[in-house]
């Protein structure tokens, strides 16, 4: 026995062994970081790692800041100037730390998005999907906190518009959530708030909320891919967390810090003026930073606007309660892109949107949007990728399953050689759907704020029932469509209007 | 080229990658940290080290299977590592 465990000694190398001597003593492979599968080794699989590296560097430069940093509104924007010209590589320091917070939020939507689409939100995940999408709001927490702290003119008037959202909302949050974030007692107050959730409290809840992520991920390891053929589990390839997994993640850790620090480099950050009463009225393009740009473009059309301020931001509340509990809303079982069709093409509907959105704010700071432009451009949007999504499922998926000669596979989808006119019908319909629903809602928001005579509720109501039509024949065809295919099972004799099997 | 000769030159990169990384390393502590140029040079050298040390540990876990390292994989990162270095110098 011993000699075998000499020889395994011999082939595992001196890091190896090290490695051994530690994993004997802390329990660590055989009570945690369980093997791997293959597949994971994709830097798709680790974004919310990539997250994690951010985080960890912006702790880093974050308490290197602390050193000098005053939070108070007469010391703030001097301790700020101090940093970026009297400190040693202060001005990089910054750069880095906005830079990273910056790739902290873009890959924590990425990873929220890609776990979306691949539905990792389903059985048995579901409160690994509610602790990250926290971590996701704790995320923005810190984006929203630490813009402030600068003190100058920009970051001020940008927190000044978050702050005036929450006040807007529907109460009871309105007051509580002002009293946590800006406090009652005005400059100093608020930015002693914003610092010690900054540096203290949502980091420490971040991290409470990262532990208990990772013992749910180390309890149901690492989901299974949503595309491709299916492998069962027993015959899934494994590798070792030490030294494949560990190896990958270094690779990808250091080169995005690497890319970080010359993204720093190449694009230092300038600091703009203080913030000063006399400032702030001569800056007229008030806007938050770019991750809560769509929100606030959102709130800049017309019909948003004051009394229709707090519609607006109880639909926005609504869309991250959604996503909160978006396990309890999907249940379908598969967890196949192929079969999930609708929830697939809502999730690029929100990217695309969320895009749009950011893009036209960050083009028109402080301009109001006439409601008939919005409706436009959000309901020309959304129609796009809704008819492109769904002749890509009707042709693309098709055409694979064709292909691969699995007609069961292909019928069960509803995908079928004779479908090219059922997606066009599709595609009309939620074309009409679409429309009628983006004028609908703009004919009530107008009449919800403005009020209005006969014709505006004419129009309202001929919208409303132009997307009830829109709806029931879309219903009606899928009927159709399923019944065609076999997976309706008990038809519903009312709607078998002239059907032949 | 046989197994043998290829994991020669694989030490023999990974040996060059690591006397970057002893001479990026020592060259960022020597720099001025108030000198203007000094923050682009700290950060180039700096990159330098870890993109080393990136392709080191991809030669490292990838060395042992049966495909190796992608050669595409290794030109490219040493190419950014003399860009870095190269930068350094012109800085």
């Amino acid at each position: 026995m011993s000699g075998s465990g000499d020889d395994d000694d011999e082939k595992v190398g001196r890091v190896g062994r090290l490695a051994r001597w530690f994993d004997a003593r802390l329990g660590l492979s055989y009570e945690f970081l369980r093997p791997a599968p293959q597949y994971a080794i994709n830097p798709f699989y680790w974004l919310g790692a990539l997250a994690v590296v951010a985080f960890v560097i912006q702790a880093v430069s974050g308490m290197l800041m602390m050193l000098y940093y005053v939070p108070d509104p007469s010391d703030a924007y001097q301790s700020t100037q101090f940093i970026f010209q009297n400190v040693s590589y202060g001005g990089f320091l910054e750069t880095v730390h906005l830079y990273t917070a910056y790739a902290m939020i873009l890959l924590v939507f990425m990873h929220m998005m890609r776990g979306y689409f691949v539905s990792v939100h389903k059985k048995p995940r579901e409160l690994m999907w509610m602790t990250g999408m926290l971590m996701g709001f704790v995320t923005l927490g810190l984006g929203f906190t630490g813009y402030l702290l600068p003190w100058t003119v920009v970051s001020k008037s940008a927190t000044d518009v978050g702050a005036g959202m929450i006040q807007a909302l529907p109460q009871p949050f309105s007051n509580f959530l002002s009293f946590l974030v800006v406090g009652s007692g005005g400059d100093t107050a608020e930015l002693l708030r914003f610092f010690d959730l900054h540096v203290l409290v949502l980091p420490a809840v971040l991290l409470v909320l990262l532990v208990v992520k990772m013992y749910m991920l180390e309890s149901h390891g690492i989901s299974e891919p949503a595309t491709g053929p299916e492998v069962p589990a027993s015959k899934r390839k494994l590798i070792p967390i030490f030294p494949d997994v560990s190896y990958y993640l270094a690779e990808l850790a250091v080169l995005f810090g690497a890319a970080m620090l010359l993204f720093s480099v190449l694009f230092p950050l300038t600091l703009q003026p203080g913030y000063t009463a006399a400032a702030a009225t001569q800056y007229t393009k008030q806007q938050p930073d770019w991750y809560f740009l769509w929100i606030y473009q959102l709130l800049k059309i017309s019909a948003f606007e004051k009394a229709g301020l707090p519609v607006a931001l109880t639909l926005v509340t609504l869309i991250f309660v959604a996503l909160l509990l978006l396990p309890f809303l999907d249940r379908s079982k598969s967890r196949r892109i192929s079969q999930r069709p609708f929830y697939v093409t809502l999730g690029i509907v929100m990217v695309a949107e969320i895009v749009v959105l950011t893009v036209w704010g960050s083009l028109t700071p402080g301009e109001v949007i006439p409601d008939e432009q919005a409706a436009l451009v959000l309901g020309g949007t959304a129609l796009a990728v809704v008819v492109i999504s769904l002749l890509s499922y009707r042709l693309v998926l098709g055409r694979l399953v064709r292909r691969m000669g699995q007609s069961a596979g292909a019928d069960k989808m509803g995908i079928r050689s004779s479908g090219v006119w059922t997606a066009a019908a599709f595609a009309f319909l939620l074309g009409l759907g679409s429309l009628a629903m983006g004028s609908a809602v703009n004919s009530f928001a107008g009449l919800a704020t403005v009020g209005g005579s006969v014709g505006p509720w004419a129009y309202f109501a001929a919208t409303c029932a132009l997307l009830s039509l829109a709806v029931v024949a879309t219903v009606y065809l899928l009927y159709r469509v399923d019944l065609g295919t076999g997976v309706v099972r008990r038809r519903i004799r009312a709607f078998e209007v002239g059907w032949k099997e | 080229m046989s197994s043998d000769e290829g994991w020669s030159m694989l030490r023999l990169f990974v040996l060059l990658l690591l006397a970057v990384q002893v001479i990026a390393v020592v060259f960022a502590w020597l720099l001025n940290p108030l000198g203007p140029k000094s923050q682009t040079e700290y950060v180039l050298l700096l990159s330098a080290d870890l993109v080393s040390f990136a392709i080191i540990s991809y030669i490292a876990r990838v060395g042992g299977s049966g495909s190796g390292p992608r050669g595409g994989y290794l030109v490219a990162g040493s190419a950014a590592v003399l860009v870095f270095m190269f930068l350094v110098l012109l800085a």
